[in-house]
């Protein structure tokens, strides 16, 4: 009896661990389209172009909001084509404003658009017992809504746009979690600061072996981070 | 550097941009996190003169949400106050800026205002050059726009790279950065800007990006 229990988790345990390596990037298996030797999950590459694509952004405030909003503007050809499902994750009204404003009307009518609403998961500045009482609450209240984002998700084309902050780590975490547990893709393309110079984010850093693609902005942090792709100023 | 060294330079005059042939010179201090030191330079009577022999005719400033008392201060204080202009003679009134202040210093138009959402068609239609925070977003707003830009990094700040910004941008000959936000040191910043080249920052638009977008969300 007690040994049933064992062997169970221990079968768990190793199943964990086999998907976790599948999962995560920096085990460079993914990559490799093990998922899709499976026979599963090659259908879903035909069906992007019919299908809309269903997308997340998350606005971070300030230089965060500014910068992606100059990417889905610079790359509004891939990523708001008619038919859009557009996910928009924000934590200030601001950013959703200015979000508004530059979408335009010619856009926001081609495209479907879903607003939600995130806490901050740290505030500039602020002390380690602030940060980490803070994060707990936005967790909590993220995991929620990202989850419920990853459902929107499941079997469609479907992209995961970030560049910062804090929450970016949230969000990313638990998709990855998400993606081990229920064998579906989640797609993460993180794109680093412009502000980041000569060194990664906290969120970067945390980011960095988890997302599938990895973008720098600087060609100096390229050399730095083998993981990392530099393709210029982007934004 | 000192003021004095700057008396044997000359600009190079040039016109004003198409839609004006008012010379202008647009500083922008961020919207939200006010730069005292640069508002302080930009109206420093040794700049202004500078300003004055570069040709421009009108300076724009925005200086920031919660600034204006303090602006209006440092204006009278200048010394150089000429006349009080009233508020119908407001130039920016078709980008649907109002002015907080609209003055002149010497032979400079001066007009400031806190805050507006049309910063990019100010720069667009008015800036000959741009003086600027260097924030990214700031930065970006005027090299898209492929106008002269002098940068000035606010070191006060927490969590945030003005500086390591301002440098890079300048390696690659993008825009001209200040060495410190004091008066002489923008002079000198102006200066250079006359005598090199800059190079436009290539467009955001990548098309292997583009690529791997589209095979991440299809894969």
């Amino acid at each position: 009896m007690g040994y049933g229990i064992w062997v169970l988790a221990l079968v768990l345990l190793e199943w964990l661990v086999i998907r976790v390596i599948l999962v995560i990037p920096l085990f460079g298996i993914q990559n490799d389209g093990i998922m899709g030797a499976g026979g599963v999950k090659v259908k879903s590459g035909t069906g992007a172009n019919s299908a809309g694509l269903r997308l997340f952004v998350f606005l971070g405030s300030g230089g965060h909001t500014g910068e992606m909003l100059r990417l889905l503007d610079n790359y509004k050809d891939e990523l708001l084509r008619p038919g859009t499902k557009l996910i928009v994750g924000s934590s200030d009204e601001e950013s959703l404003t200015r979000f508004h404003h530059s979408l335009g009307p010619q856009l926001a009518q081609q495209v479907q658009v879903t607003v939600c609403r995130f806490g901050k998961a740290r505030e500039v500045g602020a002390s380690k017992l602030e940060s980490v009482r803070s994060i707990l609450h936005t967790l909590a209240k993220a995991i929620w809504t990202v989850t419920w984002i990853k459902w929107q998700f499941v079997g469609q084309p479907h992209l995961v746009l970030l560049n910062g902050p804090g929450t970016c780590c949230i969000i990313a975490g638990w998709l990855k979690l998400l993606e081990i547990i229920t064998m579906t893709r989640s797609k993460i393309v993180y794109v680093e600061s412009l502000a980041r110079t000569d060194s990664l984010s906290m969120s970067g850093k945390i980011l960095y072996p988890l997302v599938d693609e990895f973008v720098v902005q600087w060609s100096e942090l390229c050399e730095v981070y083998e993981r990392a792709q530099c393709f210029g100023i982007l934004v | 550097m000192n003021i004095t060294n700057f008396e044997a330079f000359a600009c190079v005059a040039s016109r004003g941009t198409a839609q004006s042939m008012v010379r202008t010179v647009v500083v922008t201090c961020g919207a939200t996190v006010p730069f005292p030191d640069l508002v302080r330079s930009v109206l420093d009577a040794g700049f202004i003169q500078k300003l004055e022999l570069c040709n421009f005719d009108r300076m724009v400033v925005q200086y920031g949400k919660g600034f204006g008392t303090e602006f209006q201060r440092l204006v009278e204080q200048s010394g150089m106050l000429d006349n009080v202009r009233d508020k119908s003679s407001n130039p920016l009134e078709s980008l649907g800026i109002e002015l907080g202040i609209h003055v002149k210093l010497g032979h400079l138009e001066v007009c400031g205002f806190e805050f507006t959402t049309a910063i990019q068609n100010l720069l667009r239609t008015e800036a000959d050059l741009v003086i600027s925070h260097a924030g990214t977003g700031s930065i970006l707003d005027a090299l898209r726009l492929q106008k002269p830009l002098i940068v000035v990094a606010n070191t006060g700040l927490m969590d945030n790279h003005q500086l390591q910004i301002a440098l890079k941008f300048e390696s690659r000959g993008h825009l001209i950065s200040a060495h410190d936000s004091s008066a002489p040191a923008l002079a000198q910043a102006l200066e250079r800007t006359q005598a090199v080249t800059l190079e436009p920052l290539p467009s955001g638009v990548n098309a292997q990006f583009a690529n791997l977008l589209a095979t991440v969300a299809k894969s």
